[in-house]
């Protein structure tokens, strides 16, 4: 069984198209995470603040206030906005790459300025008054992220149909063994008992060991933009491009600000227990439905069905996903039934109300369903892999 | 020593095999001969505990028989048709528990034996089927099986390979090896076989070693070219007139009066080729048909 493991899982992680996938995620990966270094190389001014020479006073008055997308220096040869006190007037030069939202900016920080400092010609007495009449009180407050943004959910579905995909390729493998006349080979060498389980093993250790790849790929670009400048400049950019509200300074701020609390962690891990129970059952019968599949041909036909029945699940949990339907309708039904309880009862828990004996009922129940069914398609997959093999003993040594 | 004592296979629609008995010492070649779906491959797929026996038993040397004892050389080619023809070899040897170092001195003695080294790094699928059916035999051999079960080996070979195929076959029967081995060509095995088993529509119609059938049958023959008017079927002697293409086999009941034609045919000239031989498995076993019909 281990060899069976070991040359599968070779084959499937080692090949030319597995190592030009992983090599190309590489590369992607290492251009997001370092999307800011080459972006500014091509569009400056998405990434760097804009540089402004002013005056010291202007620049006293604006220093608190100025956006993040700005920053004063002295060189007046390195700023692309420049400001100058010329007798009774305010000069301004704008860069002809800055677009007008710079002079509208600017213009309204000059105005600004220039009021206070006239009202500062008035006696002290009226300036308050002045100041009131002038500028309105707006007080600025951002939001914070509401609690149901679901992207637990998007996380967990991305995961169902990664691994999906990871678990089809098992039963693909079972086709082509048939299909090539290797099964019959193969089992003169080791038992029907054996091959099976080797089979799931190959399809639960490829989910995992492509997961952790991939996982991998993504925490090691993390730890050199860690290292490079703790993120700083990618943070700088998706704020630029307003995928932040916030511009943070390092992952580790940013990592403070998701406030993930142990409580959620365990949520997720435990969506994730559900996910993988719900593919595991999923992965043998796809298995038990590629063994009676005698031509590659009969493969697309045969499982086609399978996986439009496996993306009605999941678009069922996308309409159902309602706080009426998840609490006490048809989604709440659904999160004790196996298989689609790998994706409702984690939204229900992650996302509505779910009570601890809930989650543990549905748990056990997807947990039993997996053990017959393992059972079943074991008894199933000697019975049917090789014509005549039903009733075979599973005591080859 | 193989012991197949009443080994029953039916399907539903009744196919299969039914009470084979067969004893096969060490260093013996067994030629296991049948019609289309006469139970050949089935009675292989028991031995090879594919598929569950209705009955009977096995054993090897007394003891019950396990799949690492077996070599298997199945008549499709099954390889995977990606890999390099060292790493199929690798991984069948590998399912038989083979150490590494063991594997690489075994394969280099084969890949040698088998005149296949200019393939040992080439993919399946730049392999011939010739080369293709070299390499399955390598996998079937590396772990020096006990038994050797060859399913129609010499199918689709050239010349050559057959040859090769057929020397490493006796050759490696002297290693104690004992072999079955199934095939149409009763002409290309019949040197190569001590004994046969004769399955018809399941059942087993001839059991035995080659001699005792030829000594049952002291009939003789003698081919004859470009003869298409079977121009000496009225002579003496003469018991069955067969036609294969352009020769005419006369199958005589005493050897003396297939003598005397043979001679007289010499004296006058008359053929470009004439063979005197006893008869052939192919002719015996069509007797056995006959005879059982």
């Amino acid at each position: 069984m281990k060899t069976l493991i070991e040359f599968s899982l070779r084959r499937r992680l080692s090949n030319p198209v597995a190592l030009l996938l992983l090599g190309f995620t590489f590369l992607v990966s290492g251009a997001l995470f370092f999307s800011d270094t080459w972006i500014s190389s091509i569009a400056y001014d998405w990434v760097n603040p804009v540089e402004i020479n002013a005056p010291e006073e202007l620049v006293q008055f604006l220093e608190k206030q100025i956006e993040p997308g700005y920053v004063f220096v002295e060189a007046k040869e390195e700023a692309k906005i420049q400001i100058q006190f010329v007798d009774q007037s305010i000069e301004v030069y704008i860069h002809p790459t800055l677009s007008q939202y710079h002079a509208y900016q600017i213009e309204a920080w000059v105005t600004q300025y220039h009021t206070f400092s006239e009202i500062q010609k008035y006696p002290a007495s009226i300036q308050q008054e002045m100041i009131h009449v002038m500028t309105p009180e707006i007080k600025m407050t951002y939001l914070p992220p509401k609690k149901d943004d679901h992207s637990g959910f998007i996380f967990i579905t991305t995961m169902y149909f990664m691994m999906l995909s990871f678990s089809s390729a098992m039963a693909n493998e079972i086709v082509v063994e048939k299909t090539s006349n290797m099964l019959e080979l193969i089992l003169t060498s080791v038992s029907f008992k054996a091959h099976y389980y080797a089979k799931m093993f190959i399809g639960w250790l490829s989910v995992i060991l492509q997961t952790i790849s991939y996982v991998g790929i993504a925490l090691f670009w993390l730890l050199i933009r860690q290292l490079f400048d703790q993120g700083r400049g990618l943070f700088q950019l998706m704020y630029q491009i307003h995928w932040l509200p916030v511009r943070f300074v390092s992952f580790k701020e940013w990592m403070v600000s998701l406030n993930i609390s142990h409580q959620w962690v365990t949520g997720l891990m435990v969506g994730f227990l559900f996910l993988f129970l719900g593919i595991l059952v999923v992965q043998i019968i796809m298995v038990v439905i590629s063994i009676r599949i005698e031509h590659i041909e009969e493969a697309g036909s045969v499982q086609g069905p399978f996986y439009l029945a496996l993306l009605l699940i999941y678009y069922s949990s996308i309409f159902l996903n309602t706080p009426n339907q998840m609490n006490e309708g048809i989604g709440y039904i659904l999160s004790f039934i196996p298989i689609f309880s790998m994706l409702f009862m984690p939204m229900r828990f992650l996302f509505y109300q779910a009570s601890l004996v809930e989650v543990i009922l549905s748990l056990s129940l997807s947990l039993g369903t997996w053990m017959i069914v393992v059972q079943w398609g074991e008894q199933y997959y000697r019975d049917h892999l090789i014509r005549g093999s039903k009733q075979a003993k599973c005591e080859k040594k | 020593m193989l012991e197949i004592k009443g080994v029953s296979k039916l399907y539903g629609d009744k196919q299969g095999c039914q009470s084979i008995h067969l004893n096969v010492m060490e260093q013996e070649i067994c030629g296991v001969l049948g019609r289309n779906g006469s139970g050949k491959t089935t009675l292989f797929r028991c031995l090879l505990q594919l598929i569950p026996m209705d009955s009977g038993e096995v054993t090897l040397h007394g003891e019950r028989l396990l799949l690492s004892d077996i070599g298997y050389v199945p008549e499709e080619r099954s390889v995977i048709q990606d890999l390099r023809a060292w790493e199929l070899v690798v991984f069948f040897a590998k399912l038989k528990n083979m150490k590494m170092a063991d594997i690489y001195r075994e394969m280099d003695y084969w890949f040698d034996k088998l005149e296949a080294q200019n393939i040992r790094n080439k993919r399946l699928k730049e392999c011939s089927k010739g080369n293709q059916q070299k390499i399955q035999f390598i996998c079937a051999l590396i772990h020096k099986p006990k038994l050797l079960i060859l399913d129609e080996p010499l199918t689709g070979l050239d010349v050559d390979n057959v040859e090769l195929i057929k020397k490493i076959i006796y050759e490696h029967r002297k290693t104690g090896c004992i072999i079955l081995l199934s095939s149409h060509q009763f002409e290309e095995i019949e040197h190569l076989c001590d004994r046969v088993l004769v399955l018809e529509h399941s059942i087993v119609k001839y059991s035995g070693r080659i001699k005792d059938i030829k000594d049952a049958h002291p009939q003789i023959t003698i081919t004859i070219s470009d003869d298409p008017y079977r121009k000496h079927s009225d002579v003496e002697g003469v018991c069955r007139v067969i036609s294969d293409g352009h020769y005419t086999k006369y199958v005589f009941r005493e050897q003396k009066l297939a003598q005397k034609m043979f001679l007289s045919a010499v004296k006058n000239r008359e053929y470009e080729t004439m063979k005197v031989e006893s008869l052939t498995l192919k002719d015996l076993l069509g007797d056995i048909h006959e005879n059982i019909d």
